[in-house]
């Protein structure tokens, strides 16, 4: 029994010490990280649902390394079995494994592995998630006002729409410009999908560093409106609005042909548009069953396991990549550039409406559902406690999710074909 | 039958229809022209077909309104 055999019992700190000094201090940083990111989520500073597990699954993954048996190394890494240097590794997952053989040995070895390739890598946590927004929305707030409601999505794409040029000029390609633009629609699942589908090399660092700042926006869009909008502003009480007297059929039926239509258009994002319309469809028919277990079980267990496997993507490597401060940078920059369209949309239909239109309701046609909404309604009832915006800030909430999902469709359709 | 007659309205009816044009337009026709008209047919289309849906849903919004039958 030698020193070497007592710490083989404890690998994890095995492999931090034999680490190159990056690595070394990239999986320190990150197991902090990690553990802030659960402490954030407890006090309700980041959105609690998603950042326990990640950052659970962040800490462990960069803390439990170990040397991987040849067998498991040369699957792994891919390379015939040799007797050269250990490969350090881990027991969650191996996500750069393409090899039929090599999978199938994985899958029996990594505990995460089956979630990974059955239910990420081809983006149906995403469509899970999605289904379970559709089943919380109520499309009526779109059909009472329809114009409103597009017209400030369209604005709060600003920073979708501005920040795949400025992405382009600070060196990334189209497709990883235009998944890193879709932090601006400000939907998690939407930017898995745009990554995945365009930027798979890159896809962990742009969804984290979406779902890192959609944290973000509770509670930063607050300062944005109070810097933008003087308090008297903030304060406008809405004009009296007729009784919502909208049939769940109509809304059924306009569910059906918006989904049908936008798949005939956008095929490449076809299975986002069935997933949020299916939700929207269960819930218009009164399909009770259904509705419970797409917003109970689906809703929550695909989040649950969308913040693990983010986590535990997390790994040292992955932050060591040169393009992901470029990333953190138009990350932030695209919220807020749609933000800012937004409430420059909130402005103009407050101009056009003759006055009568509060302008906050720009910021909620981000799509970040239904934060935004309610941060809106939260900071115009600060000013003037019975002044209420909810409805038609759900409005523009809801078409700005359809608007994101169509500008998916856009980028997934047209980034491919250009050179 | 009742309970459908929210739907067959004129809005709903030219809604349909353009969206069903647009379609038609941007995934049929613009295909066959030549590769500089088909960009722009598609895209004529693809708002077209957008256009329907905002007719749905403004003729709707106009009828919860106590506007006129739409």
């Amino acid at each position: 029994m030698t020193f070497s055999n007592f710490l083989d019992l404890f690998q994890g700190i095995t492999t931090l010490i034999a680490s190159q000094p990056a690595v070394l201090a990239a999986r320190l940083g990150l197991m902090l990280l990690g553990i802030v990111l659960v402490y954030l989520g407890k006090k309700g500073v980041l959105e609690p649902l998603l950042m326990i597990p990640m950052g659970l699954g962040m800490a462990a993954v960069n803390a439990g390394v170990l040397f991987l048996d040849p067998t498991t190394a040369a699957a792994v890494t891919e390379s015939a079995a040799t007797g050269g240097p250990a490969v350090p590794g881990t027991l969650f997952m191996a996500p750069l494994v393409q090899k039929t053989d090599n999978l199938m040995y994985v899958l029996q070895i990594d505990f995460l592995q089956p979630i990974y390739t059955f239910a990420f890598s081809n983006g149906l946590i995403a469509c899970l998630v999605f289904m379970g927004i559709g089943v919380l929305l109520d499309v009526g707030f779109v059909l009472a006002r329809p114009f409103l409601s597009m017209f400030l999505a369209l604005c709060a794409e600003f920073g979708t729409v501005a920040t795949f040029p400025i992405a382009v000029a600070m060196g990334l390609n189209y497709r990883e410009a235009a998944s890193i633009a879709m932090v601006g629609g400000a939907d998690g699942p939407m930017v898995l999908f745009t990554s995945l589908t365009l930027a798979k090399e890159l896809f962990v660092p742009i969804t984290v560093v979406a779902y890192l700042y959609l944290g973000l926006t509770y509670g930063g869009y607050p300062y944005l409106i109070r810097l933008l909008v003087p308090a008297k502003l903030r304060g406008l009480k809405m004009p009296d609005r007729p009784v919502m007297k909208i049939t769940s059929d109509e809304k059924l039926a306009f569910a059906v042909v918006g989904c049908t239509v936008l798949c005939l258009l956008f095929p490449s994002a076809a299975p986002l548009f069935l997933s949020l319309f299916v939700g929207v469809a269960v819930r218009e028919a009164g399909l009770k069953y259904f509705v419970a277990v797409i917003d109970g079980p689906i809703l929550y267990g695909a989040t649950l396991f969308l913040g693990l496997t983010l986590g535990v993507l997390c790994e040292a490597s992955t932050i060591l990549n040169p393009k992901v401060l470029i990333l953190l940078l138009l990350g932030i920059l695209s919220l807020l550039l749609s933000g800012i369209g937004g409430l420059i949309g909130g402005y103009l239909a407050y101009y056009f409406s003759g006055r009568k239109i509060n302008p906050v309701i720009g910021i909620a046609a981000v799509s970040c559902v239904p934060s935004t909404a309610k941060v809106a309604q939260k900071e115009v009832s600060n000013v003037v406690p019975d002044s209420i915006i909810l409805p038609e800030a759900l409005g523009a909430n809801i078409s700005g999710v359809i608007t994101t999902a169509i500008l998916t469709g856009i980028y997934v359709t047209l980034v491919p074909l250009m050179k | 039958m009742k309970r459908l007659a929210p739907l067959n309205t004129p809005a709903w009816r030219l809604g349909l229809a353009l969206a069903a044009a647009g379609v038609l337009l941007a995934r049929l026709v613009a295909p066959r022209f030549s590769s500089s008209a088909q960009p722009g047919l598609a895209l004529v289309g693809e708002l077209l077909a957008l256009a329907g849906l905002a007719v749905i849903a403004a003729g709707v919004s106009r009828r919860i309104r106590g506007g006129a039958p739409t």
